[in-house]
């Protein structure tokens, strides 16, 4: 197991090498970069563009050198803590993206716990309750949840939030405590505005988690195995839970991997509909402006996500099934 | 006698010392959407203390379904149970398993600690991700008050007792890592770690090869001697019953068409399926002509035809008495019954169910 571990994590190092090469290939691929669109946009209103500015900016970051020479230049600082400069925010590409990293991972994580504790119970439930009254109820619901498009789950929570609760929910803390330090009221003040996002994240996650519980804890308590354990005099509950159940759960572990990086990237639209202050929002924009290195940093932090959270996946299915640890 | 479910109905006589088990006008019916299927249909039987009955008859004929009746493992719904599963407690107590709600701790008490299965399919019938050591002590954690290094020491015993060699390092296997033989060898261990009184064994070998076969059977024999347990085998082949019981049961379509002595079965079959069965047992003695096929299918289980099913493929009835109504078992010699009309002049009737 120990050696397993440690070959993954070598395999790791040419696979992000691979990545950072062909992200920073498409980074150039369009036309031009941002100081040209940056002059055009100054022109354009008329301003005065510093042209020596421009210049020392284009040395700095050898914009005219080959694209190779640019990418060793970035990717020979990114190993280093060195994330380069945001063009467009004029700040460290690092400070920016910890800013917003924090917040960001903990909506996530509240997401992914909500998403798991509801998928979970509900999905254990249907499968349990097979074609009950309560099962057509929750099967209904996800389908629902499934169907709606996040943002407008969204639009929908902030109308009723602000018509019958009177809260106004954009964004993740009230005006007051927007730029205050870090006190327990903020912290209150956040958790008042985080079941917002939580929900219309998690819903659609949910939904179609609950369906895959659901299927997967079917097939599992029609194997024998499940008679066995009832031949044997094992009370109901735990003969779910020691055996289907935890064959059922697999899926849910390998998708782990998929879930971090999600946790950087996802649901711009949702954030930017309800002004959250995430690195999700963040990444479109740098996309937008051609701002390629705090693009860049964080298509690289994706990149790491996703290795890490597959190893973490497979860990975690190695530990639980021993049939994937043997082969 | 003071088990509010204590068979009141029975009389003195019937409560005899060397009965295990009686199966008093046993159904079990399955609500489907193609219809009702009377898997069991009315099924009278005893087993005696320490004696062996097998169970025979071909796919389809409700073999399995009765005997995981017996354990109340059928799922319910769709299954529906009827009758009297008398059970005679190691605490000397008589109960109807039939009587009890499914979810009943009685029934949990008496799985896995009195009556034990063993299962066709040793490959699927184990958790895939739990070490058999895992699953066998688990019979005993839940069964008795014993620690967790108690219960891994028996099971380590029992493992050697089945015949494994190796029992402390096997006790940390995982079932893919067994072969066929071995892994029914831990089922039998899974099945006998608490001492049952009676083990019922479904198709013990139909999936393992015919030396493994041979070995397991032998097992399963002398640790009956050892362990002083009853039996019941179920199965399609004639070769392991002859090899294993003492008492026979011929089933047809949910019924037991002929009951007896094995001598009796094997030597003086009376009913035209037994007889039938026999027929198309493959026997080193006639190498060279063809193998004798019964005609025709079990017959569909959603419609029911009065009188015997087995008429349509039997060759010796007659359309008139046999499709009249469903023959009685009648006695046809010491302890053997058949329940075949062409039989019941030879006979001194004694109906039942």
């Amino acid at each position: 197991m120990a050696t397993y571990i440690v070959r993954r994590v070598f395999y790791m190092i040419p696979t992000l090498l691979v990545i950072s090469f062909l992200s920073f290939l498409i980074m150039q691929a369009p036309p031009g970069d941002f100081l040209t669109s940056y002059i055009a946009e100054l022109s354009a209103s008329g301003e005065q563009v510093d042209l020596e500015l421009v210049e020392s900016l284009r040395a700095t970051y050898g914009l005219d050198e080959p694209w190779y020479v640019q990418y060793w230049l970035w990717i020979s600082r990114f190993v280093r803590g060195d994330f380069g400069t945001s063009f467009e925010w004029n700040v460290p590409v690092r400070e920016l993206i910890g800013q917003r990293l924090a917040l960001t991972i903990f909506i996530s994580m509240l997401t992914l716990l909500f998403t798991w504790i509801v998928a979970l119970a509900i999905g254990v439930y249907s499968a349990v309750y097979q074609y009950s009254i309560g099962d057509y109820i929750v099967t209904t619901i996800g389908f629902l949840g499934l169907a709606t498009p996040n943002f407008m789950l969204a639009l929908i929570l902030m109308y009723i939030a602000f018509q019958v609760f009177g809260i106004s929910v954009g964004g993740l803390f009230s005006p007051d405590y927007t730029n205050a330090p870090w006190t327990w009221g903020k912290f209150v003040d956040l958790m008042k505005h985080v079941w917002i996002p939580v929900i219309v994240i998690g819903t659609a996650g949910t939904a179609s988690l609950i369906r895959v519980m659901r299927a997967n804890l079917l097939d599992e308590l029609k194997k024998p195995y499940v008679v066995t354990a009832q031949a044997k005099g094992v009370p109901a509950w735990r003969a779910l839970f020691k055996y289907p159940f935890r064959v059922a759960i697999n899926p849910f572990l390998s998708t782990i991997g998929w879930l971090l990086p999600a946790l950087i990237s996802g649901d711009i639209i949702v954030s930017v509909v309800l002004s959250l202050q995430t690195t999700g929002p963040l990444y479109y924009r740098a996309l937008l402006s051609q701002d390629m290195f705090l693009a860049g940093g964080l298509l690289m932090l994706l990149a790491i996500l996703t290795v890490i959270g597959t190893l973490l996946s497979d860990i975690l299915l190695a530990w639980v099934d021993p049939r994937v640890r043997y082969e | 006698m003071t088990e509010k479910s204590a068979p009141t109905a029975l009389s003195r006589a019937e409560i005899s010392a060397d009965v295990l088990l009686e199966l008093k006008d046993l159904h079990t019916h399955f609500h489907t959407d193609d219809g009702l299927v009377r898997a069991v249909n009315g099924v009278d039987l005893t087993l005696r203390r320490g004696r062996t009955l097998g169970v025979v008859g071909e796919s389809g004929c409700g073999k399995t379904i009765l005997s995981r009746t017996v354990m109340r493992i059928v799922p319910e719904p769709p299954a529906s149970i009827s009758g009297h599963i008398f059970w005679h407690r190691q605490n000397g107590e008589i109960v109807d398993l039939a009587t009890y709600p499914v979810k009943a701790r009685q029934l949990r008490e008496v799985r896995g600690k009195e009556i034990s299965m063993i299962f066709q399919e040793p490959m699927s019938s184990f958790s895939p991700i739990h070490t058999i050591g895992n699953q066998i002590a688990e019979a005993l954690l839940v069964h008795e008050r014993v620690s967790k290094k108690e219960a891994q020491e028996r099971t380590i015993e029992m493992i050697g007792m089945v015949g494994i060699s190796q029992p402390d390092k096997r006790f940390h296997a995982y079932p893919f890592e067994l072969s066929g033989g071995m892994r029914q060898r831990a089922m039998i261990a899974m099945a006998l770690v608490c001492r049952p009184t009676l083990l019922i064994a479904d198709e013990p070998t139909t999936a393992l090869d015919v030396t493994v076969e041979a070995a397991i059977l032998k097992l399963i024999k002398s640790l009956q001697a050892q362990l002083g347990m009853t039996v019941m085998i179920i199965t399609h082949d004639l070769g392991v019953i002859a090899k294993m019981a003492d008492d026979v049961a011929v089933m047809y379509l949910g019924k037991v068409v002929e009951q007896g002595p094995v001598e009796a079965i094997f030597d003086a079959p009376q009913h035209p399926y037994t007889r039938a069965l026999l027929k198309s047992m493959p026997r080193l003695s006639n190498t060279g002509s063809r193998l004798e096929a019964i005609r025709g299918n079990v017959a569909d289980p959603y419609t029911v035809l009065p009188g015997c099913a087995f008429f349509p493929r039997c060759g010796e009835g007659e359309q008139d008495r046999c499709t009249a109504a469903m023959p009685p078992l009648v006695e046809v010699g010491d302890d053997h019954l058949v329940r075949c009309v062409m039989r019941e002049g030879v006979a001194h009737g004694r109906g039942s169910g």
